[in-house]
């Protein structure tokens, strides 16, 4: 095996898992998810050592292949985003830790693809506006606003149940 | 229960399925498409090359991708000097109806209209050589034309010139150099922003030339292409759907063969935008896309867009409305050879739109004299 395969191994055997989660969360589907990732990692393998930032070459990749982004360039306008967030949540009632996880995936599919994955990139990822455009090759203002309508869409699927930990929300705001 | 949102994310991706894949998969579809990419250059390599010497005059949107520009800029000018005076150009009289008439400029080509609006018309800049790259499921390439920018002209009172900035360079009109911005990470490209030569057409009418940044442009070049702005017979902007159910409150936004957010588009796409409730078109600094704010409210909005076969992502068999995900609703014509998409952005249900898709009649997109005009295919 040659220093280059030898490094993209060790890069996929790291980052395989967290890319099919995003794929996951993005895509709605196990299946369809694996297969983004391979078309993903495929890529970045004709680019290896060509890219400074492999990390982030994939997860663009991933979320792309996902929704599809490329197909439709977006062109925005900037929409101010909504601050209020519900009050603090209670304890987590852990006996019903499966019925809610199904209850969560069942409202993530509730919302368009591209609101779910403003929401994934900004709060799982934790990447900034700036970055999360970047991702999505959409302005920055359409992030914005795609956060907002994402939020508030999760909100309605889940019963207004949804908040941004104070500490998450900054830093899905830093750039 | 409340959620706090990134555990919740957290929590949904649980409970993950074995994976399919391992590292020797991902090493392998590596390889393997490596291989394909190096055969597909080789073969490209020689077709160019034929391809450079029979149709560098005739074809210039045949040249590989990078080498069309500077080969064909001289056909393109001769084109231009020797083109009869150019038709003056008028704002269409009539909502969804266009006015640009083709015309060359180097080697530069401003197509026909190709967006209409209640506030502004559009029409696309064309270069030499090949645009966006895709891939089928095939693994099979294909470009996009290469669209470079757009000419836009608002009607009157639309557009605000307040902003727009002067350049000595720039003769009567407002020009912009797109600069550069910050790289987000180390080794990712460095946008920029649109460059933009903005100039008033007609007493309170304005009109603006937008082009991507980072192509250089200067004030001269592109204050030429607003200086051969050419009209044509106004004519009503077709569609290849006509829609026999319409939801409640919604009517025309745009119609025309790009979507509201101008991208490139292959032969047989058009495009339909509704909306719910009246957007002003009044202080524009540029073309609107979504969201469609109005006092701090998202109008609701709907967009229809037909495409070819081998963009379609999420294939079903047959030709019955489907919904592949929530939001995003999909129909075949009866050849299969095209397909529209309703995107409900969350503002109707699936329901709906398969109702919405359920009552469309194709026209063939492949045919342009079946269309629509805009106006009657939204009942």
């Amino acid at each position: 095996m040659s220093d280059r395969d030898r490094e993209f191994s060790d890069f996929v055997a790291a980052q395989m898992e967290p890319l099919r989660g995003l794929a996951y969360l993005t895509c709605g589907d196990w299946q369809a998810a694996e297969d983004a990732v391979l078309v993903a990692l495929a890529k970045l393998y004709v680019k290896w050592r060509r890219i400074d930032n492999p990390a982030a070459y994939a997860r663009t990749a991933v979320v792309r292949a996902a929704i599809d982004e490329t197909r439709r360039p977006w062109w925005r306008r900037e929409r101010a985003q909504s601050n209020a967030m519900p009050d603090r949540p209670d304890a987590r009632d852990d006996t019903n830790a499966v019925d809610e996880r199904l209850r969560i995936r069942e409202a993530l599919q509730k919302i368009p693809a591209r609101l779910r994955a403003v929401l994934t990139l900004r709060y799982l990822e934790g990447l900034s506006i700036q970055e999360t455009a970047e991702a999505l090759g959409c302005p920055e203002g359409t992030v914005k606003s795609y956060t907002s309508r994402g939020l508030e869409a999760l909100r309605a699927a889940m019963g207004a149940e949804v908040f941004v930990s104070r500490e998450n929300y900054r830093a899905a705001r830093a750039v | 229960m409340p959620h706090e949102l990134s555990e919740m994310l957290r929590d949904a991706q649980a409970d993950a399925p074995p994976p399919r894949y391992g590292v020797q998969d991902a090493l392998r579809a590596g390889r393997k498409r490596q291989q394909r990419r190096r055969a597909l250059w080789a073969g490209t390599g020689s077709a160019a090359a034929v391809l450079a010497v029979a149709a560098a005059v005739a074809v210039p949107q045949l040249l590989p991708a990078g080498s069309g520009r500077s080969t064909t800029v001289n056909a393109g000018s001769t084109t231009a000097s020797k083109a009869p005076a150019k038709a003056p150009f008028a704002y269409p009289s009539t909502a969804f109806s266009g006015t640009f008439a083709k015309y060359t400029v180097g080697d530069l080509t401003v197509d026909g209209t190709v967006l209409v609006t209640p506030g502004y018309q559009v029409a696309s800049i064309t270069a030499p050589g090949r645009g966006q790259a895709y891939e089928d499921e095939n693994g099979d390439r294909y470009y996009a034309p290469n669209v470079i920018g757009h000419v836009v002209t608002y009607a009157k009172g639309v557009f605000d010139p307040s902003r727009a900035r002067k350049d000595p360079k720039a003769g009567a009109g407002y020009f912009h150099a797109g600069e550069k911005k910050q790289a987000i990470k180390p080794g990712l490209p460095a946008p920029y922003a649109e460059s933009t030569y903005t100039w008033k057409y007609a007493d309170d009418a304005w009109a603006q030339v937008i082009v991507g940044g980072g192509l250089k442009y200067p004030a001269t070049k592109l204050a030429s292409i607003a200086q051969g702005l050419t009209g044509g017979a106004e004519q009503p902007v077709k569609v290849g759907l006509r829609l026999g159910y319409v939801p409640a409150g919604f009517a025309l936004g745009a119609a025309g063969t790009t979507s509201d957010y101008l991208g490139a588009t292959f032969d047989g796409t058009s495009y339909l935008r509704l909306i719910k409730g009246e957007f002003p078109y009044e202080k524009l600094t540029g073309t609107v896309g979504d969201p469609f704010i109005v006092r701090d409210k998202q109008l609701p909005i709907l967009s229809l867009q037909i495409y070819p076969a081998r963009e379609q992502k999420y294939d079903a068999p047959g030709t019955a409305a489907y919904c592949p995900q929530e939001g995003l609703c999909y129909r075949y014509t009866a050849d299969k050879k095209f397909f529209v998409e309703l995107n409900g952005g969350g503002f109707i249900g699936n329901t709906e739109m398969l109702k919405m898709l359920n009552s469309v009649t194709f026209a063939n997109p492949a045919d342009r004299s079946t269309w629509f005009a805009a106006t009657e295919a939204v009942g």
